[in-house]
Order: C-alpha cells, then structure tokens, then sequence
C-alpha cells in the first residue's frame, strides 16, 4: 500500500511539472496545486501509515505509559498540516498577485523592454 | 548552552511588525525604524552572552521540548556574522527616506512588509530545523512577493512574477528534499542529521546523495545562480530605491547561507564528488555570466543588479572548495558584499532623483557638488573593485588564495578574470558619475547640482555608516579573519560532537 502512495506522489507530481510546461498563468497555478498535493502525498507516504499501529499512548495498570514500537510515526502529519496551510497560502498569494495584473500580461510570457 | 535568549530578536521584530500594521503614517515609520536597531541590539547581547559562555552557540528548545522531537533555535558566530549585515543594512534602509517609495495606493505599506521579511529572515538564519527553515523562507517569501508589487510599475510586475515563480518551484523543491531528507534519517534537526548522515550507512548512500542534491538545487534557485539567475536583473533594477536595497542584501544571501550551513553540517570533509564539480560549473557560469552582462550596462542600477550575480558565483564557489580557508573567505566576501552592494543601491538611489536618469552616461559632477557623497561613493565601489585597502580587496584576495590552495588553476584564472571586469564596472560608475563634469558644467546653462539640498540627513547618515563599516571591517580585516576563522573551526568539530542531540543534551 504505501509503495501506491509512493507512486501515487509521483504520478501528481509529474503531473504538475506537465502542466506548468503547458505554459500560462492559469496552467501554471494549476501545475502548482498538483505539486503542492502531491508533496503532502509524499510527506503522508514518509509515515508508512498503512498496516501499521496508530501512535497512541497507553496507560498500563501500573501507571506507565507506552507507545507500540511499530507505531506509526506522527511527526509527518504535523508536517503535512503546516505544508498545507503554506501551501494553501501561497498559492492564494499567488492567484492575488495574478489578479492584479493587466490582462495582457497574464496571458503574454513575453519580455517587457525596459 | 540552552537559554531563552536566542528568541528574542525573532520576537522583537515579529511584534514590531504585528504592532505597525495597527497603525499608519508617522507611528508606523518610527516603529519601522526602531524595530530593526533593537533587534541589533539583541544580537549584540545574544553575541556577548556567547563569548562570554565559551560554548560554540548558544541554543533555545522552543516549547521545551527535546531536541529530537521539537524545533531549536541556534546562535552561533556564523549566524551572528549574516544577521548582523542583513540588519545593519536593514536599519540603515529603513532610515533611509521614505521619498523613494511609491505612494501605497492600497493594501500594506512598505513598513510592515519589510518587518515581516526581516522577521523571516532572521528565523531561518537562527534555526537549527530543516522544516522550520522552510517556514522561514515562506515567510520572507511572501512578504518579498508583496514588496515587489508595492510599485506601480507594470513592466516591474510582471517581472516581479517571474520572481514568484520561481521561488515557489523553489519552496516546493526544499520541502520534497526536506521530505525526503527526514524519510531517510528520521530527523530534521540539523546537528544530529551531520551526525547521521556522516556515518558510514548514509557516506556510501547514493539515495542519500541524490537528495541532498535536490536539497543544493533549490538553494541554488533562492540564492540565483546559474541557470536561475535570469530574472534577477530586470527585476531589481526596476524596483524602488529602498527595496531593491533590502532585496540586493537579503534575498539571494538567505540561500547562499544556507548552503554554507550545509557545508558545515553535511560535509565537513568536503562537498561529495561529483557534486562539487557541478557546483564549480555553475560558480564560474554565474561569475563570468554576471560580470560580462553587467560590463555592457550603462544603468547603474542595472550594473549593480549584474554584479550581484556574479559575487553570489564567488560565495557558491568558495562554499563548494568546502576547506576551512576557504568557508572563512567565502563568508567575510560574503559580509563584504551584503554592506557594500547595498551602500552601492542607497548611493545610486539618490543620484537617480537628482539627476532624474539611472544612466550613467547623463551623471555626472558629484565630486564637485558633494564630496561627503563623493567620498562615500569611493569606498563601496573600490571595495567591491576589490582595491586595497578595502574591505573587498582582502575578501576577494582570501577567496583567490582558497583556489589557489587547492591547486584550481581554472577557476583561479576565472576568478580573476571576474575581478577584472568587475573592477571595470566599478572604474565606469566612479568615473562617470563623480569625476566627469555634471551636465550643468557642460551645457553651461543651468545653476550647479547641489546635492546638499538633494541627500536628506538621514540618508548622508544612512550612506555614511555603511562606508564607515566597509572602511572600518577593511582596516580590522586580520583579527575579523581569525575570528571567523575559529567560527568555521568550531563549526566543523561541532559535527562530530554529540551535543545537542536527544539525550545528550549539553
């Protein structure tokens, strides 16, 4: 299963360096979407989340505390939480600043003179 | 040694900058202008505390908590040596007047932005966190998108968006290899992945090497090198005088620091083969690209924009020789350039207002209508020339000798032949702006330039402490080099210690 995620992430991520190749800015946001998901994709796959044991703490009767040495690891997903919020952000950042533009830049790759 | 005190400067100038968005006008420009000098402040402390400490850093656990599981904040000589430029510079723009900037039409004005980039920028030179340094850059990232588009210039905004294109396939690189990085080791905290990674199981470890490689690539596209460099000089040279400024010491330095951390932390016995050779390619690529472009510029803004290319080729070269001597000159080349090329901006600033021409070819007569400019002008352009005794003379001297150690004829050759050139650029600007005769002089019609009524004081202020300190940084070179020296020492031998890591907390 996680050998999906792994190529799952890699199929997005290909997907949206395609799309950012198909040139302009709509394509290109797009390009980037697809990038951003499938990094949290990969970030996700880096838990090895699949068949393995959720990371809670138990109490045992004597008032210890343990966690299954084949847990899950939970820092990945504190990870992917903060990816996607930057991500989010920037991304709409990006589609701001794009609003802002006049239309025929949006659309033009071409050089402005100087 | 573990103190709370590392966070201070970050908490200084992200309040600062909290608190400037609440208010407009006067208020906002003086917190602007103070926020900065107290993080210096901070810093100093923060530095006095350390040497007095004897320790090699000083290290705050944010939240308490271990450093195998939370973020921790770092503060050691090197990080001391880029914050301190990077906040000099600051301040001194910040004090600069706002009558470069344009009118905000709407949403933020220049204060906040810049104290939000600044607050950035110090997180990711004070963190001892791959992730959170990716944090980091997305704050300052999105504060530099922001002052990019302050101007109304649209030719500067779609350039600007070339900008954000690029740092945000950027970002996205550093998180992958970040990704990755922890997927292989387990950890992000960079004192014990220097440990890990230096163990036999990850030296011969080429899946390792690969994203280490991704991780150098997206340095490379944050601090502009070759083949990332295009956007760089338009863009720049088309932004207003105060933030250009900010950007020519800031932006392209928080990747160059970066990889110089890497060295220090990842390869202390040299960048891996293979690597390094590509690393040399693209220093000289940047170098002799930059510095030729920059020699057929007649803008001087645009010169100086060149030029920034062409040193972060220096620094990138320097970073990948990866001994001591050469770290050592690559970082005091590295100071050298954040004061000088930002002096440089301030100084073309104002002569652009007065002459109301970026060009050089139309400048003219500073000598005669301001010596204290004059004098001014001198140091920075020699410096970055790289004549004695100038601060720029010893760094770009250490980095040719650092070649020269290691026996790299070529790229010696190549050095110097981008010394040449840029000492060609920096003749052009001096001769043509300060000892040519000014247009007044040669038409005879109008009255002389009078640059008194021209520079405000705070901008002769601004102007003349950064080339009191590029005079003064020159005169000092020796025991700044030993010093810094130490720094790289300490900084290789950290690596192999045990400090910091998990349960062998110092």
């Amino acid at each position: 299963m996680n050998v999906i995620l792994v190529f799952l992430a890699a199929f997005v991520f290909s997907m949206g360096v395609y799309w950012i190749c198909l040139g302009g800015f709509s394509r290109l946001l797009v390009g980037l979407l697809l990038i951003s998901q499938a990094i949290n994709v990969m970030l996700f796959a880096l838990a090895k989340p699949v068949s393995a044991i959720p990371p809670l703490i138990k109490s045992l009767p004597d008032g210890q505390t343990v966690v299954a040495s084949s847990a899950t690891d939970p820092l990945p997903q504190a990870l992917i939480l903060t990816a996607i919020v930057i991500g989010m952000g920037l991304i709409a950042v990006v589609v701001y600043l794009l609003a802002q533009l006049p239309n025929k830049t949006r659309t033009d790759w071409e050089e402005p003179h100087l | 040694m573990s103190t709370l005190w590392v966070i201070i400067p970050l908490l200084v100038l992200f309040f600062s900058a909290g608190l400037s968005l609440l208010f407009t006008g006067l208020i906002t420009r003086w917190i602007a202008r103070l926020a900065p000098l107290g993080a210096l402040v901070a810093i100093l402390v923060l530095l006095l505390k350390l040497e007095n400490s004897g320790q090699p850093y000083l290290w705050t656990p944010l939240g308490a908590w271990s450093p195998q599981f939370g973020i921790v904040l770092v503060f050691d000589r090197i990080s001391f040596l880029f914050l301190v430029a990077t906040l000099i510079v600051a301040t001194m723009t910040l004090w600069f007047s706002p009558r470069f900037l344009p009118e905000p039409k709407k949403g933020l004005p220049f204060e906040p932005l810049a104290l939000f980039l600044l607050t950035g920028i110090t997180g990711a030179f004070l963190t001892g966190d791959l992730f959170n340094l990716y944090v980091w850059f997305e704050v300052f990232v999105i504060s530099s998108f922001g002052l990019f588009f302050l101007s109304q210039n649209p030719t500067s905004h779609s350039l600007a968006l070339k900008y954000v294109i690029m740092n945000v396939i950027g970002t996205m690189l550093f998180l992958t290899a970040a990704g990755l990085i922890y997927g292989q080791t387990g950890t992000l905290n960079f004192a014990r992945l220097s440990e890990l990674i230096n163990q036999e199981e990850f030296t011969n470890n080429p899946s390792i090497h690969a994203v280490l490689f991704l991780l150098t690539v997206s340095l490379l596209i944050k601090g502009s090198v070759f083949p990332f460099i295009f956007w760089l000089p338009k863009a720049y040279a088309s932004l207003p005088t105060p933030i250009v400024t900010l950007f020519a010491a800031c932006l392209t330095k928080v990747g160059v620091y970066v990889l110089y951390r890497m060295t220090l932390t990842f390869f202390p016995l040299g960048w891996p083969e293979g690597l390094k050779e590509i690393l040399f390619v693209l220093a000289a690529l940047t170098m002799v690209l930059g510095v030729l472009a920059a020699a057929s510029q007649w803008e001087q803004k645009k010169i100086l924009s060149f030029h920034i290319i062409s040193q972060v080729g220096y620094m990138i070269f320097a970073c990948a020789i990866g001994t001591e001597w050469a770290l050592t000159a690559g970082l005091l080349f590295t100071m050298h350039n954040i004061l000088a090329k930002s002096n440089l901006f301030l100084i073309a600033g104002v002569m652009e207002e007065r002459f109301g021409t970026d060009d050089l070819r139309k400048q003219g007569g500073l000598m005669q209508s301001s010596r204290f400019l004059s004098f001014c002008l001198l140091i920075p352009t020699f410096s970055m020339a790289g004549l004695p005794p100038f601060f720029g003379f010893f760094a770009k001297m250490s980095v040719i000798f650092a070649s020269l150690k290691e026996q790299m004829w070529v790229m010696t050759l190549l050095c110097l032949l981008t010394a040449f050139f840029t000492l060609y650029s920096m003749a052009k600007i001096w001769l043509e702006s300060a000892m040519k005769a000014g247009p007044a002089q040669r038409s005879s019609k109008s009255e002389e330039f009078d640059f008194r009524k021209v520079a405000l004081k705070t901008e002769k202020a601004a102007i003349g402490t950064l080339a009191f300190l590029s005079l003064v940084l020159g005169l000092a070179y020796a025991p700044l080099w030993n010093w810094t020296e130490q720094a790289v020492k300490t900084g290789f031998q950290l690596e192999h210690t045990k400090l910091m890591t998990g349960s062998k907390q110092p």
